[in-house]
């Protein structure tokens, strides 16, 4: 990759594995975030979207492969302060010191960052409503996301690290979650989030990875998702012709009947005009939502 | 600085509850047995009877040594390993410090509390022994102390190495104690075949009490095992080393 290009990228990552005894977690992983982005890191569970962000905040060693945060090696112990001194993460586990209370552990994380936003601290604090004298143990685990999500985003950060942020979110918080997500971005940082919330990934996302069984099975920009891909159908007089339909950009197809449907990733045009000329006596081209894309993409690896 | 700051505060709000529990718990032993020394004493049936320095003698072989070894151990529970058990080891370790920081500052100020703790019985003996019309002299107390403090340090080392890998409370504290209860009852399997190990320093009891150093006529220590000493710097420092490397290449 040319020099000017990496620079632009946050996250890159290249062959990039992890073996838990004879089992890939991760395996040969390419990932590519650019800077700006709001990245959404999509997967089944056990797909490897955890063990993948483990290993970018040097949490868990790679097997194989090589990886940089923000320009950093995340293998070297030295580089990964740098980078922890530039992202602000909030882990699927959200769990805080329940011996401090909400002030204390404010008190304590505050120092550590140089670039630390205290005005931005306190209006999230305010917006999420944290009552500074309650001690983590007695938070529930809304309010504990919450306090989590103030810790990352006051510290200034480059780069926001997000593990299923929303889970335990009401819809209420889920929806502050994301206004502070886009504010984050709209600032400059990099948003890169694992979720399962494929309606938040449509609503905030630019970009999007789809990890399945250890591996990057799909990765596009958002637009081109709403811009390509397509659910086609087709209505034939006869039986629907499902083996003369190989030709690029049709990703999946299921024939039903006098009834043809695929899901198409560009070439539209061309695809039905093939359609037609097989015989096809009504064509129907709707869009397709990215959960649409999603299982289609784990379909198709399952096949 | 003020980083460091916060990797201290952090580490002795997680340990001052065990260290004021260790704390209360040496100086409640160390009083006790000596305002109840005339009751302790008459158990003693000797001829000519026991004196005031042999019987303190015998507490910093006895109780004393026991309360003392159950502390170092309960001070060197705790670190990443368990806050990986709690749940907090990710947050703590996406913070700006190296894992090994977080070891160097756990052992640095627990080897303090275990400092402190040790100094107990110097303050507590010839206070408690004055309240009962006695007398005991404070540098005697402090060489108890030093021996204890001594050999506490490969004690607290081994709880450290045992905490680098077993995340659980109950797991480090029921390892900790066998491992104890084996360096305390070795040396009485071992003289079976090499009575060389009777006394020597590979008995922690034994160096624990200062038998080796003890004039048993006047129950005070004479010298100081500076050779015992350097062998337990020398195993504590192979310990912190091993446990540093396994949290070091341990996955979170």
């Amino acid at each position: 990759m040319p020099a000017s290009k990496r620079s632009e990228l946050v996250i890159e990552t290249y062959g990039l594995s992890k073996k838990y005894r004879d089992t890939f977690a991760v395996r040969d992983l390419d990932l590519a975030v650019p800077a700006g982005s709001i990245s959404a890191f999509l997967g089944p569970n056990g797909s490897g979207k955890t063990t993948t962000i483990r290993m970018l905040l040097g949490l868990a060693h790679p097997t194989a492969g090589v990886g940089r945060v923000l320009g950093q090696a995340i293998s070297d112990e030295a580089a990964c302060i740098r980078i922890r001194l530039r992202i602000g993460y909030v882990g699927e586990d959200k769990r805080l010191y329940g011996y401090m209370t909400v002030r204390e552990i404010l008190d304590f994380v505050r120092p550590l960052y140089p670039n630390w936003n205290r005005d931005r601290e306190r209006a999230l604090q305010e917006r999420f409503d944290l009552q500074p004298d309650r001690k983590c143990k007695k938070l529930s685990k809304g309010m504990r996301t919450k306090l989590a999500l103030v810790l990352a985003l006051a510290r200034g950060m480059d780069l926001l690290i997000f593990d299923e942020p929303g889970e335990g979110l009401d819809p209420a918080g889920a929806e502050q979650l994301l206004e502070a997500m886009v504010e984050a971005a709209s600032d400059g940082a990099t948003v890169f989030f694992s979720t399962h919330q494929i309606s938040e990934v449509e609503r905030i996302a630019d970009r999007v990875f789809i990890m399945n069984r250890g591996r990057l099975v799909f990765q596009s920009a958002m637009e081109e998702v709403r811009k390509n891909y397509r659910r086609i159908h087709f209505s034939f007089m006869g039986r629907a012709p499902a083996n003369q339909m190989n030709i690029d950009g049709v990703e999946s197809l299921s024939a039903e009947g006098h009834v043809l449907s695929l899901v198409a990733n560009g070439n539209l045009e061309r695809i039905t005009q093939h359609g037609r000329a097989l015989g096809a006596v009504s064509v129907d081209v709707q869009p397709i939502g990215l959960r649409e894309v999603f299982l289609e993409t784990l379909s198709k690896e399952r096949s | 600085m003020i980083r460091s700051k916060a990797l201290w505060r952090k580490t002795w709000l997680e340990s001052r509850a065990r260290f004021f529990g260790t704390l209360a718990m040496m100086m409640f032993v160390a009083g006790w047995d000596i305002l109840d020394s005339a009751h302790g004493m008459s158990r003693f049936d000797r001829t000519p009877p026991i004196t005031f320095t042999q019987y303190v003698a015998y507490l910093f072989q006895g109780n004393l040594q026991w309360v003392w070894v159950a502390s170092v151990l309960l001070l060197g529970l705790g670190g990443l390993a368990r806050e990986d058990r709690l749940g907090t080891a990710q947050f703590t370790l996406t913070l700006p410090f190296r894992r090994r920081q977080w070891m160097q500052v756990r052992a640095t100020l627990g080897l303090l509390q275990a400092a402190i703790l040790a100094l107990v019985p110097v303050l507590t003996v010839p206070l408690a022994a004055r309240v009962v019309g006695r007398s005991y002299p404070i540098w005697e107390a402090f060489k108890f102390s030093g021996l204890l403090f001594a050999a506490g340090i490969i004690f607290f080392f081994g709880a450290v190495f045992r905490s680098s890998f077993l995340g659980g409370e109950f797991s480090a504290i029921a390892a900790s104690g066998i491992s104890a209860l084996f360096a305390f009852t070795a040396q009485d399997y071992l003289y079976r075949w090499i009575p060389s190990f009777r006394f020597s320093y590979f008995n922690m009891s034994a160096f624990l009490g200062g038998n080796e150093l003890l004039d048993r006529a006047t129950g005070l220590l004479g010298g100081w095992p500076w050779a015992g000493v350097v062998k337990i710097l020398c195993a504590a420092g192979v310990l912190f080393w091993t446990s540093t490397a396994i949290i070091e290449r341990r996955d979170f």
